[in-house]
């Protein structure tokens, strides 16, 4: 993290977890979202800064064919939310990326569009992977009707009804998305072209812009098409219910492998989490305010435990534990907790991870740090990363302080027997067919030999062993120069060196490993919240969900 | 942050049909792009990830980094560098990836620039050591010169990658020696940064595409059912 210089509370270093703790993939599939997370901090910031909203285009057909634009208007910059929506038979819907049509597809353009950039957009943007978009473009992405929802909302206000709260709150969106490409994606701008903005320096500002219109344009297109079917009869959706709803995400194994590609980025994710938790645990006393927020917090967790559906039986065992463990906590909390002690926060943290299962107390984590935002929210300043700073090799450093620096930081790696066929069951790859990457099994599936250099502890047990036959005191450059296969670890452990949360401590290539951990983890720290596993691969979340809309985003007083 | 630059697992394969004889590519693209192909042409991942981040580099400088990371690529004579005090040679073409990465590594060794005087021995493509050396210098927090024939560029401490349109047509140059020494030449280069130049043309693309498509493992059944939900996504 770039900004341990200036952190006011020092003091919250020794109530920081052990990477070897908070690096586990049982616990990183176990993440909750924070006040840290990408759409929390993309809502305060538009809150806090006055942002306008507006709906400048919408033609649409009672099909539900057309285009809308939906412009973010904030102090310096304009960024609009082009929408279009296709009639797709339902034989034609899938949320794989091997998909080549959609209920809709959305890019963010980079200002206000003319009529000359929304009929270029027109030509690309539906196509998704097969067209173009350009620097202008800050995202490309699409969207699947949740089809029972939407034609029961679309079905009740037509009538004059509002839909059934039950079914708006048992699948929680009207559309989900299917991907969200930014960065430079399919001609998009890179990011360092918006990287130096200040509503877009925190990870994937755009994105999370993109899909909280995206929201609101699946709300305005169920109204519509009620209209255009009930005529003087259609009502809009209440608001109370309107708020149920967020947007679906979908997520595959093409998400997995981002955390494992972007170490220093995942470095600052985790340590600004991390510090937010120490920074809480480390105060003296638990302020009234803060307490009463906290109460509040673990409510809603509650709430959101109990609304919770899985048909998955991994994450149903987990949400029964969650459920539990929420509520021991709500008793001890009631009963055994005292706030007026000496470090009231740490003393509930030590209780919990005595008594509590990983789902409770991460999300025990989430509900401590919630009430404190004035000690926590400028952590995610500290949340971006310059990679290119981070990538060159220090040539000199010697053979005997890489082993070092692998016996500090990977002997989570150096334990793990790799040589089983357990140990090294999988591996992974990328499909020829769909350039998507995919998990095989190494005994019975082609393709390992194109194997993606995603088994990091194997990688990191490979150098410790080569580098036993050199001398202490060669510097690396040497190794790398008669063997440049050890280049790319040997990179990632010389940048782990001050980056204690870079890697994921646990066996990649395990014949028990679990992809959909890793997309938890990273889809936590988007905000998601809903994880629902549909595989051991493949996840269905829901973003926004009980958020503002753009709307109503000015009388919010808490984000 | 590049949140998604150096992702090489996700890259769309097929240009769109009537993007005509070029299309211009993001930074992203051309880095993804770059580090497929290194790798699929058989270069270790470590050297593929630097193919890939030059490539961005180049195109940053507005100079065409796939052309020349295909050429190199093709090229079946480069090889590995022996580095020695002074003087770096190979047995054929020294290959300027192998060369610029191991110079880098070699930075504050005997063997590097810091030393003294560098001379490279008869290099495969010379101006593709150009990223190597602008951030050798920003590493080492001096500025180093590159000498290649009449080509003097003087790359500072500062890391900011310079406007370098007016070597194109050096690019023409398939082989040369070249020498590297810290400190400053008369004149350095303007750190002002030039345009972004993406463009590629559809051969350039769809040699590399190619080459980058051997990283890929044909489809199976069984891993197309692996990739996905079991259920429906009508629902």
């Amino acid at each position: 993290m770039t900004c341990g210089a200036l952190n006011p509370m020092p003091e919250a270093a020794r109530y920081r977890r052990a990477p070897d703790t908070v690096m586990r993939l049982a616990r990183m599939g176990a993440a909750h979202p924070t006040r840290l997370s990408f759409l929390r901090q993309l809502l305060r910031r538009l809150s806090r800064e006055g942002w306008r909203f507006d709906r400048p285009v919408w033609e649409f057909d009672a099909r539900g064919t057309g285009h809308a634009v939906y412009r973010a208007i904030g102090p310096e910059r304009t960024y609009s939310l082009v929408a279009f929506g296709h009639d797709l038979p339902d034989e034609m819907r899938s949320d794989r990326v091997i998909a080549t049509a959609w209920d809709a597809t959305f890019t963010l353009f980079d200002g206000t569009p003319t009529p000359e950039d929304l009929s270029r957009l027109a030509q690309n943007v539906p196509l998704q992977e097969a067209g173009r978009v350009s620097c202008r473009e800050l995202s490309l992405s699409r969207a699947n009707k949740s089809v029972r929802l939407f034609a029961h909302v679309v079905g009740r206000l037509a009538e004059g009804r509002q839909p059934d709260a039950a079914q708006l709150a048992e699948t929680g969106y009207l559309m989900r998305t299917t991907a969200v490409y930014g960065s430079g994606k399919f001609g998009a701008a890179d990011r360092d072209r918006i990287a130096d903005r200040a509503e877009m320096r925190a990870p994937f500002q755009a994105e999370m812009l993109s899909v909280w219109l995206t929201r609101a344009f699946t709300v305005d297109l169920a109204e519509h098409l009620a209209r255009a079917r009930g005529g003087a009869d259609a009502v809009p959706l209440d608001p109370e219910l309107r708020r149920m709803l967020g947007v679906g995400n979908s997520t595959g194994l093409g998400m997995a492998p981002f955390l494992v590609r972007h170490p220093v980025l995942l470095n600052n994710w985790m340590m600004a989490r991390e510090e937010a938790l120490a920074r809480v645990r480390a105060q003296q006393e638990a302020r009234a305010d803060a307490v009463s927020g906290f109460h509040v917090a673990l409510a809603q967790a509650r709430s959101n435990a109990d609304a919770w559906q899985s048909a998955h039986p991994l994450q149903q065992t987990r949400l029964t534990a969650l459920r539990a463990g929420l509520a021991q906590l709500a008793d001890h909390v009631t009963d055994g907790w005292e706030t007026t002690g000496c470090h009231p926060w740490d003393a509930l943290w030590q209780w919990a991870e005595g008594h509590l299962s990983t789902e409770a107390q991460e999300a025990l984590a989430a509900a401590m740090v919630e009430p404190h935002g004035d000690l926590v929210d400028e952590l995610g300043d500290c949340m971006d990363a310059d990679e290119d700073q981070a990538f060159a090799l220090d040539g000199a450093m010697t053979v005997a302080q890489t082993h070092a620096l692998l016996r500090r930081g990977y002997g989570w790696a150096l334990e793990i027997d790799h040589t089983t066929p357990e140990g090294s069951a999988r591996f992974w790859y990328v499909s020829e067919e769909k350039l998507e990457p995919r998990l095989g099994e190494r005994a019975s599936e082609p393709g390992a030999e194109r194997e993606l250099p995603l088994d990091i502890s194997r990688q990191a047990v490979a150098l410790f062993d080569a580098l036993e036959s050199w001398p202490d005191e060669t510097p690396v450059a040497r190794v790398v120069m008669a063997a440049p296969e050890y280049r790319h670890i040997l990179r990632r452990v010389q940048r782990s060196d001050c980056r204690p949360f870079a890697e994921i401590r646990d066996n990649l290539i395990a014949a028990d490993v679990l992809p959909i951990d890793m997309l938890r983890c990273k889809l936590a720290f988007f905000g998601a919240t809903r994880f629902d596993p549909r595989s051991d691969r493949w996840v269905r979340i829901s973003l926004f969900q009980g958020a503002p809309y753009p709307q109503d985003l000015a009388a919010e007083v808490a984000l | 942050m590049t949140s998604e630059a150096q992702d090489p697992t996700r890259v769309g394969s097929e240009p769109p049909r009537d993007a005509g004889p070029a299309l211009v590519l993001s930074r992203a693209e051309i880095i993804a792009l770059a580090t497929k192909a290194a790798r699929g042409a058989g270069r270790h991942w470590g050297e593929a990830e630097e193919a890939g981040w030059a490539c961005g580099w180049l195109a940053q400088a507005g100079l065409p980094g796939p052309e020349m990371l295909l050429r190199l690529l093709t090229n079946k004579d480069v090889s590995a560098p022996q580095p020695d005090s002074g003087r770096w040679s190979a047995p054929g073409l020294l290959c300027p990836l192998r060369a610029g990465v191991a110079m880098m590594d070699h930075a504050e060794l005997p063997e590097g620039p810091r030393a003294g005087l560098v001379r490279l021995d008869d290099v495969a493509g010379p101006l593709f050591l150009l990223p190597f050396v602008a951030r050798m210098a920003a590493e080492l927090g001096c500025p180093l010169t590159y000498r290649m024939g009449a080509s003097v560029l003087t790359f500072g401490a500062g890391g900011a990658t310079p406007d370098l349109r007016r070597l194109r047509s050096a690019l023409a140059t398939t082989r040369a020696d070249v020498t590297l020494c810290s400190g400053t030449a008369s004149v350095g280069l303007d750190e002002t940064p030039g345009p972004f130049d993406g463009l590629i043309t559809r051969e350039t693309w769809q040699a590399l595409d190619a080459i980058a498509m051997r990283t890929t493992v044909p489809a199976s059944d069984l891993s197309r059912q692996r990739a996905g939900a079991q259920a429906s996504d009508n629902d």
